[in-house]
């Protein structure tokens, strides 16, 4: 299963429906919706985008229980994930305590390196996301090693290789290449997703064609950059859904399987 | 033993309209884009050749060393235009035989692939 692990919201459903169908034909089967503010996440999960009432998942959990998360009206299953912007670690760890509690993966984007290793060690934040060639500049050896460690998805985006020419792409190139140097693919979780189509979705390429790319522009095996798109994605998903679901407690602790009443009695029969 | 093996990609072009763009136009458009971004010497490994286009549904058939298909694909990637209209080049499947993909194309677009034209058939009699 492919997917686009970041399409921006926008509050137009006229708008955001062609996205999504758009995505839908490149190839993807999900994607995760980028909601910039409060403001936008009570609306996308009061649209009819997001399933309110999603029924119970079967144990035991697999990538198709992903597919529970698809209304009628949307092509593809969305999943909600909010992305803050603070600007000192104080207001990131306030914004933190009240993102806690709600339906969504949490992701954090800063040009403040010292944000980005508060972000990176904290357990809450699920993604790092550096779409802007000033935001790949500023991670450094010691914020992409704490990411490692408390499993954190770093999010790239190609959609400014795509946009610009000439000079401007080979600078672009240049920094994602010793992204990849300090940041190797196989041992660290990136995301690719198509952040900053806000102006024009025709910018966003499919499955298939971003993992040529990788292949052949960025040096990474074709079994990796299989992995960076259908595997990290589905990682990701399924950690929300554990978490929507009441079953994921802290990372390596949670609930694997529920026993029945009727079948306990039997084992104590 | 055969040395080269070919590859045949199957795509499609998305548009917001609908356009019937040339045969011509797109393989100029690829190859641009191939010299451009990786050169000449990946553009003539690459051996791009257009086997069939069919150009009310945009869809085509390209031939490809097997080798240097993934930079064919990143090419069509880097296209955002044709004729100033925004553009969505995308692959469909990739195959080592012409006679597969021409299945693939019968099952998902359900069209009839057009026919090999005259004088290309033609060229390969000489030869």
């Amino acid at each position: 299963m492919f997917i686009n692990s970041c399409i921006p919201w926008q509050n137009e459903p006229t708008i955001f429906l062609k996205n999504i169908s758009l995505c839908y034909k490149i190839g993807y089967q999900a994607a995760i919706i980028d909601l910039k503010s409060k403001k936008d996440y009570q609306i996308f999960i009061k649209s009819d985008f997001f399933p309110n009432n999603v029924p119970k998942i079967k144990f035991p959990l697999s990538i198709t229980d992903i597919l529970s998360y698809r209304t009628k009206i949307s092509p593809i299953s969305l999943i909600p994930r909010v992305t803050l912007n603070p600007e000192t670690p104080k207001l990131l760890k306030k914004e933190l305590s009240i993102w806690k509690e709600r339906r969504c993966l949490i992701a954090v984007k800063s040009l403040n390196k010292e944000v980005l290793e508060i972000a990176a060690r904290d357990g809450r934040v699920d993604i790092l996301s550096l779409p802007t060639l000033e935001s790949q500049k500023s991670l450094t050896k010691g914020i992409i090693s704490l990411a490692r460690q408390n499993e954190c998805f770093l999010d790239l985006s190609l959609i400014p290789v795509i946009e610009n020419e000439h000079y401007k792409r080979t600078k672009i190139l240049r920094v994602l290449y010793r992204l990849f140097l300090k940041a190797k693919p196989s041992a660290h979780k990136y995301l690719i997703g198509s952040d900053s189509i806000n102006d024009n979705p025709w910018l966003m390429r499919g499955p298939k064609e971003t993992l040529s790319f990788l292949y052949s522009v960025c040096n990474i095996p074709e079994f990796q950059a299989k992995r960076i798109l259908t595997h990290n994605p589905e990682e990701i998903i399924l950690k929300f859904i554990k978490r929507d679901q009441k079953l994921f407690i802290e990372s390596g602790v949670e609930i694997v399987d529920i026993i029945d009443e009727r079948a306990e009695g039997d084992l104590k029969n | 033993m055969k040395y080269i093996r070919q590859r045949y990609i199957l795509f499609e072009i998305l548009t917001p309209e609908k356009k019937n763009f040339d045969k011509e136009l797109i393989i100029k458009a690829i190859g641009k884009k191939l010299i451009k971004f990786f050169g000449e010497y990946i553009t003539f490994k690459v051996g791009l050749w257009m086997i069939r286009w069919d150009p009310s549904n945009q869809i085509g058939i390209i031939r490809v060393d097997n080798i240097s298909k993934h930079h064919l694909i990143t090419a069509m990637t880097l296209i955002k235009e044709l004729n100033s209209t925004p553009v969505i080049f995308h692959t469909r499947i990739t195959s080592g035989t012409i006679k597969k993909t021409l299945k693939i194309w019968r099952q998902t677009f359900s069209t009839i692939p057009p026919k090999r034209e005259k004088s290309e058939l033609n060229k390969h009699k000489h030869k």
